[in-house]
Formats: C-alpha cells, structure tokens, sequence
C-alpha cells in the first residue's frame, strides 16, 4: 500500500497498526476521523511530503522516497529522530523490561530466562548509548553545521578540526544502531527457536511482540537513517566516505 | 528413543547394562572400546555411560553434557555427584534408577537444536570465548575464510548472528 496526500490517515493505520507510535510523535493522536492526510498535515503544520515519505517508509520495506534533498528539512528529521529515540527509551525498552522482569518472577520451570534476559539487557544498554551519542553529540554537531556556525566538539581542538572526527565517529554512530537491530534479530531467534523450558505463555507472548514491535521500529527506523540522514550529513559536511 | 554411547566398558559391564536396560522401554545402547573414533559423531547420542579414565581424557566433550553422562569409577573411594556417578558394588535398582533419570533428562530438557557440525561447535564455542576470526583460525589450524563460512553456516542454522548471540546459545545449550 502506497499512502498519497488524498489517503485517509485512518487507511494507513487500519493497514499497518505499526504506524500508532509514529503518527504519536508528530503530535498526532488517535481519533483521525475521515480526514485525508494532507488536511491532518495542514492542521498540525507538518510538511506533508515529509509525512508521508516516513509513514511510507515504515508500512513498505522497498519503499525509498524520491527527491531527498528537497523534502527532509534538516531540522524536522532530526526532531521526529530525537521524538523516535524517545519513544524507545521512555517507553518501548521498559516495556519490555517490565514484562520480562514479570515473566522470570512466574516462571518456575528450569528455563533459561534468566540468561536471555542478561542478553537483553546488553542490547538495551548498547541501544541507551547509542541514543545518548545522538542526543549529546550527533545531532547538536548536525544541527550546528545547518545553521552554519562552528560547533567545538572538544574545545582544545583548533576551530573546525572536529570535522575531521566526523567519519570514524560517523561510521561508529550509524553501525551502533545496526548492531542492535542485529541483536533485536538474535533475541527473537531465541525466543522463537531456542526457547526451553516451561514459562508463563501469556507474558512470554507479551515479551515477544514488544520485542518483534521494537524490532520492526528499529528495523524502519534504520532505513531512514542510512538512506536519509546519513546522506544529508555527508552532504552537509562535504564529506568524502 | 533415547540412544546412548557407552564407552571403554569391558564385556561384562556391557552385558549388565543391556540386561538392565532391557526392563526400561526407548533406550537403545551401543558400545565402543574408545572415544576417538566416536567422538565426531557423538553427538548424535543422548547419553553417555563411560569408564572414568575416559571420561577425564576427554573432560572437554563430557563436562559441558554431564546431565547426559553417567561415570564408571572403579573405586568405592570417589564420591561424585554430578556428572553422576555409579560404583561397581551398586546395586541393580540404583542403575536402573540412573538410566531413567537419562530418560527424563531427555524428555524434560532437550531441546531439538540445529544440526550443527563437530567444526561448526568448535568454532562456535571460540566465538563464544571471546576470540577474533583470525584468533579461531589460528587456534583451530584453519584459514580465515574457512572460519567465516562455519560462521555464516552457524548463523543459517541458528538464525543468530551476533557473537554475543552465539554465546547466549552455546551457554544455553551446554556447549560452553
């Protein structure tokens, strides 16, 4: 399904239930009525080219948006990634925490829960650190280059030479994001295949889809990044990787 | 049916065993002088019942299946209580005991796993310690693309990628 400007929002979420938190962090909330997405779009003032690009992106896997460069403002991606990054550390990580705490406790059969979730909690950290890097780096530096002034990221360093830490630093960035989707892969391998024991099934459920949920998100999240940011940062920088 | 391997018993122990195994129903017993030419295809037991000097030759390959793995000691001194253990004075009942506790090790725990090869296992108990491609190449005598392709083999088979992944499912399969 290709989402357009005349759609109705609510045919994309009856399409793909995944879109909820995405429309969440543009300020949308549920109750959309009958209104297409260019009138939702109008009334909350977003661009809708870029709207619709990211609904797109998440509900088809090949979609890859046309004209880049003139409907990404800058800005507004790096405000709906902080929103996305947000989302997984406020609500997504503890949810699954929470229930997986749940399951351990009323699960009393010889499992190997406990190791799974040590397993988790590695992802998680490496995910925390790797928004943390966007917030407290990333995306202040980005910010800065668009609206053409130095930003020092370590003020011992003569004015402009940060920008000769921008590939490694780059390169670590974006392969941090696709080492957790890598693992988030690994978890629900192991939840699915490998899982031994006797446990409570509705938490295990529960568990499971946060996981697959976190997944998929983090799964989409990544295509805009690679195709999206990772392009505009190399442009703004006049990087040559 | 639950196979098992048993290994460097001598004639008779082997006769008192398929005598008293023969009361317990799916249990199908095999006997070998030794380990080394089990060894590649011992994985396609689900227990084992070995001499001790055996047993501690190859420690590497018991240790981490000793819920699976029943000792011979020829000494009433020892006192061992996993892996478990029997003594030549023990009686028929305590044996037939044991090798029942293999029965429902079996149907309790085992988990049908992937049909992993004896390289792939090495290798993946490798990247489970810790090491680099080029370190398990080294170590296991083997070039670093030949340490890729089990890796990428583990991985079809697993549908696990990562090395921390790789270790999750060692630890939880006993491989490490």
């Amino acid at each position: 399904m290709l989402l357009t400007k005349d759609s109705r929002l609510s045919e994309g979420i009856f399409f793909d239930s995944s879109l909820i938190p995405v429309i969440y962090r543009f300020g949308i909330s549920l109750g959309v009525g009958d209104k297409s997405i260019e009138e939702l779009c109008e009334e909350k003032g977003l661009p809708t080219s870029f709207f619709l690009a990211i609904l797109n992106t998440f509900i088809n896997p090949t979609y890859s948006p046309e004209d880049v460069e003139n409907i990404f403002d800058t800005n507004i991606l790096l405000d709906y990634l902080e929103k996305t990054n947000d989302y997984y550390s406020r609500i997504q990580l503890p949810n699954i925490e929470r229930h997986f705490r749940l399951l351990i406790e009323r699960s009393d059969g010889d499992n190997n829960l406990e190791h799974i979730f040590s397993f988790f909690n590695e992802l998680k950290q490496e995910l925390e650190s790797s928004i943390n890097s966007d917030h407290s780096q990333w995306f202040p530096m980005i910010r800065h280059q668009v609206e053409d002034t130095i930003y020092v990221a370590n003020s011992s360093l003569p004015e402009g030479d940060y920008i000769n830490l921008l590939p490694d630093g780059l390169g670590n960035s974006f392969g941090a994001c696709n080492n957790v989707e890598e693992k988030l892969n690994d978890l629900a391998s192991i939840f699915v295949v490998h899982l031994k024991g006797e446990y409570d099934k509705n938490l295990c459920m529960a568990v499971v889809n946060a996981i697959f949920t976190l997944r998929k998100d983090i799964n989409q999240n990544n295509r805009i990044r690679n195709r999206i940011l990772l392009p505009a940062v190399i442009r703004l920088f006049g990087l040559n990787i | 049916m639950l196979k098992i391997a048993l290994i460097g018993l001598s004639s008779l122990e082997n006769i008192a065993f398929r005598e008293i195994s023969a009361g317990l129903t799916s249990m199908n017993l095999e006997f070998f002088a030794g380990f080394e030419n089990l060894r590649p295809i011992a994985d396609k037991y689900n227990a084992y019942i070995v001499k001790s000097e055996l047993f501690l030759l190859n420690s590497d390959f018991f240790l981490p299946r000793k819920n699976q793995t029943i000792v011979i000691f020829n000494s009433l001194s020892h006192n061992c209580s996993t892996p478990l253990s029997i003594f030549h004075n023990t009686d028929q009942a305590e044996i037939e005991s044991m090798l029942a506790s293999l029965e429902n090790t079996k149907s309790d725990k085992e988990v049908p796993t992937a049909d992993l090869s004896v390289r792939e296992k090495e290798v993946l108990k490798e990247v489970a310690g810790g090491l680099t491609n080029k370190e398990i190449a080294e170590k296991l005598n083997i070039s670093v693309n030949t340490v890729i392709t089990h890796r990428k083999n583990l991985s079809g088979k697993l549908g696990i990628r990562s090395a921390s992944g790789l270790s999750l499912y060692a630890l939880m399969n006993g491989l490490i």
